[in-house]
């Protein structure tokens, strides 16, 4: 459905085609924890925006860094006084990003807080872009589209599919967008009314999603503003990324799944929509389950239900669900410009069982998280900057 | 059996329904669909047969990994194979007339 509504349907316009004038005050905050490696990139990224230098205030968080990225900010902080203005926080204090974020955003000056993570290069209109959709009073949120990286080309297919057609179909058919949280933006006034970020929880950006529609804010996609990402070079890097994302997600869903139900600000269309995004973790087990499911029935002998009525659901589940993906990704590549990668789509195959398999452990440290009431412990994706490097102020 | 029968049922509704957003003509769609479902006649004939001869030259033991790993696994490898080849092919050549594509932002 999301795919045809992209390839057929009337697109959103973004605000930024609409209004661009009394841009905002922004303060953009970076959460770091050892970031030696793309903290320099990053704020010379900042530094080479294109937003007025008297309407803008840049944070970089650093949390408890034991390598050289306080050093850097320090540098930074010394050449412009004015626009970096780092936020250091010490082993004392919890560490993890939704503290971070909390920490930062009662020292930030900023009515809009854009928030982007440490291995982004944003680009140069991207903070006027995320900026003038808050001239909107119902906006409270703004995602954004980040399809390109630099590494890694089958998670680049994968972050094609979930922007370009997911988040932007979504967007047009007045549904639940949801705030990456590796880019976006929020109004500082709503963010300290719906209580901060919850350290407790590890997918910030699910959670902010969703307690904003519960409160009736909106959320606003900005698809043209695009920025680079690094993606994981290791299939162990990406295995923890994809746990941590899972068990994230489903902590969400345990807690708001009823809340949004329930919420009076919510269309239909849009609770069925929100229910959809919170138990989409939930399919990985569900997966691994039937897979273990039919391999039992196979030496049982009992296989034959592939014969009967269920065939015919099973075959159509398989063209409009499980393969909807692959098309997804095809139409999002096509859209994106992308041409000779579309290729590699096969290989996304191998792909899904991997997922499927560290979704189903998030899963599961989701469920023991429920049960034993225990806190989870940030674990900090790796960085693997190899070239890109970007300079200061061109 | 049923799983090929099935297979060769769906292929035109699966390719039919993913190729239907890719702006090219209705007789390129219709040949892509129709060679994917000749592949698969072909192919499956052939994986018939290895089967069959597996099975009874060897063990029966092998048909867990045959139906599980060449089974509609593969299936679902070329269909989505034949699909990104020509969306990779279409989106080359749209390269030169992106001016077509009005709402791609």
């Amino acid at each position: 459905m999301f795919t045809l509504n992209r390839a057929f349907g009337e697109q959103r316009l973004g605000y930024q085609d609409i209004i661009d004038s009394d841009l905002p005050y922004v303060s953009v905050l970076i959460p770091m924890h050892n970031e030696e490696k793309v903290a320099e990139n990053v704020l010379n990224a900042l530094l080479n925006t294109d937003y007025p230098k008297d309407r803008i205030e840049i944070i970089p968080i650093d949390d408890n860094s034991t390598d050289r990225t306080r050093e850097i900010l320090e540098d930074y902080s010394s050449k412009y006084p004015h626009l970096i203005k780092p936020l250091y926080r010490g082993s004392y204090l919890p560490r993890g990003k939704p503290s971070a974020l909390n920490d930062a955003l009662k020292v930030a000056e900023g009515e809009i807080i854009i928030v982007f993570d440490a291995d982004y290069i944003p680009p140069k209109g991207i903070i006027r872009d995320l900026a003038v959709s808050f001239l909107d009073p119902e906006v409270g949120v703004v995602p954004l589209n980040i399809s390109k990286n630099l590494l890694t080309r089958l998670f680049d297919l994968e972050r094609i599919g979930g922007y370009q057609v997911d988040q932007q179909a979504r967007y047009n058919l007045k549904l639940i967008p949801q705030f990456g949280g590796t880019v976006g933006g929020f109004r500082k006034e709503l963010i300290l009314k719906l209580g901060g970020f919850n350290p407790k929880i590890l997918a910030e950006d699910t959670e902010l999603t969703i307690k904003a529609y519960i409160n009736g804010v909106k959320v606003c996609y900005t698809n043209r503003a695009e920025c680079y990402e690094e993606a994981p070079e290791t299939w162990e890097v990406r295995a923890k990324q994809i746990r941590r994302w899972s068990r994230g997600h489903n902590q969400v869903m345990f807690r708001y799944l009823l809340p949004l139900i329930k919420s009076p600000y919510l269309s239909l269309r849009e609770k069925v929509d929100g229910v959809f995004l919170l138990c989409v973790y939930l399919i990985s087990p569900l997966f691994l389950i039937g897979l273990v499911d039919s391999i039992v029935l196979f030496f049982l002998g009992e296989m034959q239900i592939l014969g009967s009525s269920f065939f015919i659901f099973l075959s159509a589940y398989n063209t409009f669900g499980n393969f909807a993906p692959f098309y997804k990704i095809g139409l999002g590549a096509l859209l994106d410009g992308a041409t000779y990668r579309i290729f590699l789509l096969p290989l996304l195959l191998f792909n899904f069982f991997f997922n499927m398999w560290y979704s189903s452990l998030g899963f599961f440290d989701s469920v023991l998280d429920l049960i034993t009431r225990r806190d989870p412990v940030w674990h900090k994706t790796e960085r693997f900057r190899n070239g890109g490097d970007v300079n200061c102020c061109s | 059996m049923n799983t090929q029968i099935g297979v060769r049922i769906f292929i035109p509704i699966i390719m039919g329904i993913a190729l239907i957003p890719i702006p090219s003509s209705f007789l390129t769609k219709f040949l892509i669909v129709f060679l994917t479902l000749s592949y698969s006649i072909i192919f499956g004939s052939i994986r018939y047969a290895f089967f069959m001869h597996t099975l009874l030259n060897f063990s029966y033991i092998f048909s867990a990994p045959l139906y599980f790993i060449f089974g509609p696994f593969i299936d679902f490898s070329y269909v989505v194979g034949t699909y990104s080849f020509y969306v990779g092919i279409i989106a080359k050549k749209l390269q030169k007339t992106e001016e077509v594509w009005k709402w791609i932002y």
